[in-house]
């Protein structure tokens, strides 16, 4: 649609009256026609309504963080810890799991664990991640000692 | 308003977003000026938690000046900006999912003594918020990139790789939503 659609298909338009395929013909003009964009834009009682909601200034130092090149602090914590016990749990996992079910559950619920603790704060995050560590590390130093004979049973 | 200004000037950014990508570091740090406070807004309007919002800016922002090489210049930059802003959201909130849902109303900052219009205004305001929040995720972001972001049907369809009847589907039923919501709490 390269010339304007009537005011009258505009108002259809906004009030949703139109089918799929003229909408979208519509739409697709409003992409390129400021003049008919800006009518519906006007026209349109939410944007007066929506104005009121203001979000906040960002502080200043996100710019500064951005410009640095910084990536979040908690976000980089999150993510070496993250590593670090996904790889714990992983090679206990690898190590003991496969022979012992009850291990294979707490890796389980231990990945659930961590997946809950993201949203946490930094110091619950580190000191959940700790214990399921030394946690996990002990249950498969356990298993290790109390299964030797089942794994050497298995092929 | 900082969304028309980039608008108006598209021939400006594309030759600011090819400066940036060669490494100039004033073209970098303009971008980054127009941009982080836009994507730290949008991020609050949708996740409705400031600590959340600015470390998703933060972030998405990083990634985008470190990346700007890989962006597509036949694409317009806003819808790229904001779908990999988006996305980051959604990623946001998945990780806090068993968080009780953040509340939008009361996270801005500092509501200082006002007087008699202001505190209207910001009845006004919660009241705004609270509906938004009452809206699914799908309703809300649409919502969000079309009244806030001033991105048109067809740019919103390519940020959210959606068909674009999809997009108008849902922004009509948004609207149709929010009259509701805001309409009931006008009634005695
Ligand atoms: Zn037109």
């Amino acid at each position: 649609m390269s010339r304007c659609p009537s005011r009258g298909t505009l108002d259809a338009f906004a009030d949703g009256q139109l089918g799929d395929h003229e909408a979208a013909q519509v739409a697709t003009h409003l992409d390129h026609c400021p003049m008919c964009e800006g009518y519906l834009r006007q026209l349109d009682p939410l944007d007066d309504v929506l104005a009121a909601l203001d979000a906040p200034e960002p502080p200043p130092d996100l710019l500064a963080a951005v410009r640095a090149g910084r990536r979040p602090r908690r976000r980089l914590a999150l993510r070496i810890g993250m590593a670090a016990i996904g790889f714990a749990l992983v090679s206990a996992g690898i190590s003991s799991a496969a022979s012992d079910p009850a291990i294979a559950a707490w890796v389980r619920l231990a990945l659930v664990l961590l997946d809950d603790v993201t949203a946490r704060p930094v110091v619950l995050r580190a000191a959940v991640g700790g214990v399921l560590i030394v946690s996990t590390a002990a249950l498969a130093l356990a298993a290790r000692r109390l299964a030797p004979v089942r794994r050497g049973a298995l092929p | 308003m900082r969304a028309l200004e980039i608008l108006e000037h598209p021939d400006d950014e594309a030759r600011l977003i090819a400066r940036a990508a060669d490494g100039d570091p004033s073209a970098r740090d303009a971008l980054a000026s127009r941009w982080t406070p836009r994507i730290y807004r949008f991020a609050w309007r949708l996740l409705g938690h400031d600590q959340d919002a600015q470390e998703v800016a933060q972030d998405v922002m990083v990634r985008i000046l470190g990346s700007l090489d890989r962006y597509d210049p036949s694409r317009k930059f806003s819808t790229w900006v904001y779908a990999i802003a988006r996305n980051a959201c959604i990623d946001e909130q998945r990780r806090r999912i068993r968080r009780p849902s953040a509340p939008l109303v009361g996270e801005r900052p500092d509501p200082a003594p006002s007087p008699v219009m202001r505190v209207f205004e910001a009845r006004r305001a919660d009241r705004v918020r609270e509906a938004l929040d009452a809206l699914p995720a799908k309703y809300r972001e649409v919502l969000v990139l079309y009244h806030f972001e001033h991105l048109k049907y067809v740019e919103i369809a390519e940020a959210l790789d959606l068909p674009l009847g999809t997009v108008m589907n849902r922004i009509f039923r948004a609207r149709r939503r929010m009259r509701d919501l805001l309409g009931e709490e006008d009634a005695p």
